[in-house]
């Protein structure tokens, strides 16, 4: 499992991240100021650290000198928004910068895409009767390959990627998209029907009222 | 061109000028004397020549009665001889502009003559190439024959003399000009050295490194505009770094602010979008409310307090008498209620004084230092307040035996956002204003707030209002 480290002075806002990182399927640990982040990372091997800038003891830039050596990536999470800020972050050698307030969806997709860059994530995805080669694209259902176009097989992996989280319809057409969501439903809607349709996901992808749809394991 | 160069050029121009125009006049004075005084000698040559020559021509008629030429020429000779010198010719012509006797062989003009009538004298100035001649001429009347007396003086001397002097004076103006440009020039490098200076100190300035000074030591114009130079820069400096320093608290105001209000409304965001999105148990359900709940108040809490200090900054301060007695007993029926609650013990006492003061304003400064001293309090504290007269003003003290304040933390304590001990200020639902409200209050009636903690011992803050009318 992979592990991921905290530095989050705020605990309300520690604790947010630790749920919504425990339900995408991630062990993650939280501290609460500099120095004892860098006591954990002596210690223990984290595949990646979302960390804070202000925090107390050691800011987060400081603590980013520390960690760079070490070689784990890094995400930082910052109230400040500016250019500068982040132009900052990225050349102390962060890998991403996500500015506060975030979505929990958000979140994820970065550490998903961060850990995918470093090779960390699981390039075969083996959950009940589907077997996804996340680098062929290829989805095979009890050893038979299925037929998903690209726009199914990206909502698929969507899903499976935000494990019992509701996903609302305009949150769906602005990943798989890319666009704007205009208020639209009948494209999502088709979509997600005919790709549970083809999978034989029909009980576990269902419709939440007025929301969109989730995926319950 | 350089300054130097201007002052060199127009000294010469200067000098080219009025020297040129003086020795002109100088040496044609000098001439025109000299020339006057010659054409007197002519005149009185002529004078002697008439003389002698009416003289013996008178002695001959009176022995001969009738006068030829050639006696005429004859008493002409012995009068030349008499009178020429190596300057002076004679010639002496009759009636019809012949010449009767010539001392040398000459042929100067005759159309002269023909201008002088009898009995009178006049001269001119006749020029041959190289040669300058004044000739003057008498026209007599002997026995009633008209005799031209013709006496030609050589002044070419006192023109060869002007040339020279010319001349001469010519090679010193120059000598004189270049000896004197050069010294002017030394001069104006000397005289705008100190400019120079002054010049590559502004540039310096200008281009931003403010701490420059020139130093220049005299107390001419030019060190005094040094002088008045050194005071702008310094007060430039000064209202530079002022700015900067205002820029700088406004970029960090701004930074605690956007941190302040962003980290309540990550929390209240991420759970309400939990809370939507997934399928929660009754606890988790509980917690995520709790949290949005707490962040919610922070926000409120925040924007009461910036409101407040919105507000105070543009409020125009009523200034009326008030009693500090009767202030502080008010203050103290506030504060009642607050430290009830930890069994803290608040000892007031007050020497009785009038002051101007916006009272509601002063009782929030109060309130919130008694606030904070709670805050530092854990259980069973002492809160002192002690309203004493000074010399040109009042004082009140507000002493808690609390856990104090870092040493090294005490200077930041007053600014916007700025808290000791983040988490438990959190717990105790502050938003890091209410210091910096308590400042402005003090700044906008010109007293002073100061701060003085011993860590795990207490802290002690001290107000002073200047008054005069006490």
């Amino acid at each position: 499992m992979l592990k991921i480290l905290i530095v989050e002075d705020e605990k309300p806002i520690s604790n947010l991240i630790h749920i919504s990182l425990a339900n995408a399927g991630y062990h993650s640990e939280c501290v609460y100021d500099g120095l004892s982040a860098a006591n954990k990372i002596e210690t223990t091997n984290y595949d990646l650290i979302l960390l804070d800038i202000m925090l107390p003891k050691i800011d987060g830039y400081e603590l980013m000198e520390y960690i760079k050596p070490i070689g784990i990536p890094v995400i930082f999470l910052t109230a400040k928004a500016s250019v500068a800020d982040r132009v900052k972050g990225l050349k102390l050698g962060a890998d991403d910068y996500l500015v506060k307030p975030f979505e929990i969806i958000e979140l994820l997709a970065r550490v998903q895409s961060v850990l995918r860059r470093y090779h960390k994530t699981e390039t075969r995805i083996i959950l009940e009767d589907l077997d996804i080669d996340t680098q062929s694209r290829v989805v095979k259902k009890n050893g038979v390959v299925l037929n998903l176009t690209k726009k199914e097989y990206e909502l698929l992996l969507l899903f499976i990627q935000n494990k019992n989280i509701a996903l609302f319809r305009d949150t769906i057409y602005e990943k798989i998209w890319e666009n704007d969501y205009m208020g639209d439903s009948r494209t999502v809607d088709l979509h997600v029907q005919r790709m549970r349709k083809k999978i034989g996901w029909e009980d576990k992808i269902s419709a939440v009222y007025k929301i969109g749809y989730r995926l319950d394991l | 061109m350089d300054f130097s160069w201007k002052v060199f050029f127009s000294t010469i121009i200067m000098m080219l000028i009025t020297f040129s125009i003086g020795g002109y006049i100088l040496i044609t004075t000098l001439f025109q004397t000299v020339y006057l005084r010659e054409i007197n000698s002519a005149k009185e040559e002529n004078k002697i020549i008439q003389y002698s020559f009416v003289t013996t021509l008178s002695a001959i008629t009176e022995s001969e009665n009738i006068i030829t030429e050639d006696s005429v020429a004859e008493i002409s000779s012995t009068v030349a001889k008499n009178i020429s010198g190596e300057n002076t010719q004679i010639r002496i012509c009759n009636q019809k502009y012949d010449s009767i006797f010539e001392s040398n062989k000459m042929e100067y003009d005759k159309e002269f003559l023909k201008k002088i009538s009898v009995d009178t004298r006049g001269y001119t100035v006749l020029q041959d190439t190289n040669s300058y001649y004044i000739q003057t001429v008498c026209c007599l009347n002997v026995s009633g024959q008209i005799y031209y007396l013709e006496s030609f003086r050589d002044i070419t001397s006192i023109f060869k003399e002007r040339e020279v002097q010319y001349t001469v004076y010519k090679k010193l103006l120059l000598a004189l000009i270049f000896v004197n440009g050069f010294i002017s020039y030394l001069i104006s490098l000397w005289l705008t050295y100190p400019i120079k200076k002054l010049s590559r100190f502004t540039h310096k300035i200008s281009n931003g490194s403010l701490h420059n000074r020139v130093k220049i030591n005299s107390s001419d114009e030019i060190g005094r505009l040094a002088l008045d130079f050194n005071q702008m820069a310094d007060s430039l400096e000064h209202k530079i770094n002022e700015l900067e320093d205002i820029t700088h608290r406004q970029e960090d105001f701004i930074g605690s602010f956007a941190h302040e209000l962003k980290t309540p409304l990550t929390s209240i965001i991420g759970y309400a979008d939990i809370i939507r999105s997934q399928k929660l148990s009754p606890e988790m359900t509980v917690m995520s409310a709790n949290y949005i709940f707490n962040e919610g108040n922070r926000l409120g809490v925040l924007s009461l307090r910036l409101l407040e200090m919105i507000v105070m900054q543009n409020q125009v301060l009523e200034l009326k008498r008030v009693s500090m007695r009767q202030l502080l007993s008010e203050v103290k029926g506030l504060a009642y209620p607050i430290v009830r609650k930890k069994d803290i013990t608040l000892e007031i006492s007050v020497e009785d004084a009038v002051l101007y003061l916006e009272s509601d304003l002063i009782k929030t400064v109060l309130m919130n230092l008694i606030d904070n001293a709670k805050k530092a309090i854990d259980e069973k504290g002492k809160i002192i307040i002690r309203g004493k007269k000074e010399a040109n003003g009042y004082s009140i003290y507000i002493i808690d035996n609390g856990k104090g304040i870092p040493r090294e933390k005490l200077s930041r304590i007053t600014e916007a956002f700025y808290m000791v001990d983040k988490s438990r200020a959190r717990e105790q639902g502050g938003a890091g204003l209410g210091l910096a409200i308590c400042t402005e209050i003090m700044k906008r009636h010109q007293g002073k707030m100061e701060f003085d903690s011993t860590e795990g011992e207490g802290t002690s803050v001290h107000l002073y209002f200047k008054n005069d009318e006490i």
